[in-house]
């Protein structure tokens, strides 16, 4: 091998070292200065992380508070259904939950639904039956949003199963608004600052102050209490089979480990003779 | 004794919460007076039961442990430079303008972390 050729060898294998050098350096540098100016991966774009509460039903045994699901219900009621639709829930799943029979038929009847057209063809109203849904208050999703600036009130059926931090994040955001923003957080126009929505800007207000529902149980209607309960209330609207779930699996499992050890039993019972059976070989003399 | 508690409380935000920047000593100097009343005021909720909200006191409470005033500290110099970063004329041409979400956050975090255990105790 010639000089000539060794130099082109260690030329070539340098001028590719070098090349994948400034490529490398480049891109890391470009990533480093948006980093400098973007948003992205910052705290307050993944928003702060609700603190984990103590609700009723945490746990293997426990269940719904249902005085509380009665009492967020008023509170979705007066203060939620105006922007909030619930469109997966029906009247029938409130009864026998929260509410009776009778109370429930109320309710629904003053809700008007459209009924089949008449003889002629006009279109018809009815009075709510328990087999509705609940109506929302906007009959389309334009409809809302032309009601709030464009924002879009999310559907609350599944909103606890919808949101990282589930129910713990539902009531984090309905107290955290703060009292004053943190300074020098400048929100679009039409927003407001709640530090656990992802970005920090929401449209919607702070909606809950104290006294603002009078609850009929005589419960202090405070801000806190008001969220916990709607927040109870949404969660059971998000599983609502929570209770009889539990309920099922305490049972799947006394009754199957009754089983089990019973089958072991069963199974030393018969085993019995053939492991206590003696082989003895007695060789004629 | 309703309205006083609730002027108390105020005066606390107040303090807390700036509007204008405040030169550091005198906000230590006010927190150190205010720290005494509210110890008093905290005895008074309890009496009373449920007349402010729940949540509200908690975190009042734990804002007053040594780890809160700390944080408070730290989020109150954040504002206070920002504060003085927005007299500049210039201000809205600069490139990078400071926010305090993080000392907001750190404060918070460490709030809700204290306060949430014991919240569902106090509501029914």
């Amino acid at each position: 091998m010639s000089y000539s050729s060794i130099f082109k060898k260690i030329n070539s294998s340098f001028v590719t070292k070098s090349c994948v050098a400034t490529v490398g350096l480049t891109s890391s540098f470009l990533l480093y200065t948006q980093t400098l100016s973007a948003d992205a991966l910052t705290a307050a774009e993944h928003g702060l992380h609700p603190p984990k509460f103590n609700w009723p039903e945490n746990g293997f045994t426990q269940t719904y508070d249902h005085n509380s699901i009665r009492r967020g219900y008023q509170v979705y009621r007066e203060v939620c259904a105006s922007c909030h639709s619930l469109d997966r829930v029906y009247w029938r799943n409130l009864v026998g939950v929260s509410h009776t029979n009778s109370e429930v038929r109320d309710m629904a009847a003053e809700f008007e639904y459209d009924d089949e057209p008449d003889e002629n063809g006009n279109p018809r109203k009815r009075s709510g039956k328990l087999a509705d849904n609940i109506l929302g208050p906007y009959p389309n999703e334009q409809a809302a949003r032309a009601a709030n600036q464009g924002a879009l009130p999310p559907d609350l059926s599944l909103i606890t199963r919808a949101r990282h931090g589930n129910a713990d994040y539902v009531f984090a955001l309905l107290t955290g608004y703060p009292e004053e923003n943190p300074a020098g957080v400048v929100l679009p126009p039409g927003s407001n600052y709640n530090p656990y929505f992802p970005g920090g800007a929401i449209a919607m207000g702070r909606v809950l102050f104290d006294d603002l529902v009078e609850y009929e149980d005589g419960t202090p209607a405070t801000t806190s209490q008001m969220a916990k309960d709607v927040t109870e209330f949404l969660t059971w609207a998000a599983d609502p089979f929570q209770d009889e779930r539990k309920r099922l699996g305490l049972k799947t499992i006394s009754i199957l480990s009754a089983l089990y050890f019973l089958s072991i039993w069963t199974k030393r019972f018969k085993w019995a003779s053939l492991k206590n059976r003696k082989f003895v070989y007695n060789p004629k003399k | 004794m309703v309205a006083s508690l609730t002027e108390m409380l105020e005066e606390l935000k107040e303090v807390f919460i700036p509007t204008v920047a405040k030169a550091e000593e005198d906000v230590e100097d006010v927190e150190e007076d205010e720290d005494e009343e509210d110890e008093d005021d905290e005895d008074d909720d309890e009496e009373e039961g449920a007349v402010s909200d729940q949540y509200d006191t908690l975190r009042a409470q734990c804002q007053e442990t040594e780890e809160g005033k700390h944080l408070v500290h730290h989020y109150m110099e954040c504002a206070e430079r920002v504060a003085k970063a927005q007299e500049d004329p210039n201000y809205d041409e600069l490139e990078y303008k400071e926010d305090c979400v993080e000392e907001f956050f750190h404060l918070n975090h460490y709030i809700n972390d204290c306060a949430a255990p014991k919240l569902f105790n106090h509501l029914k």
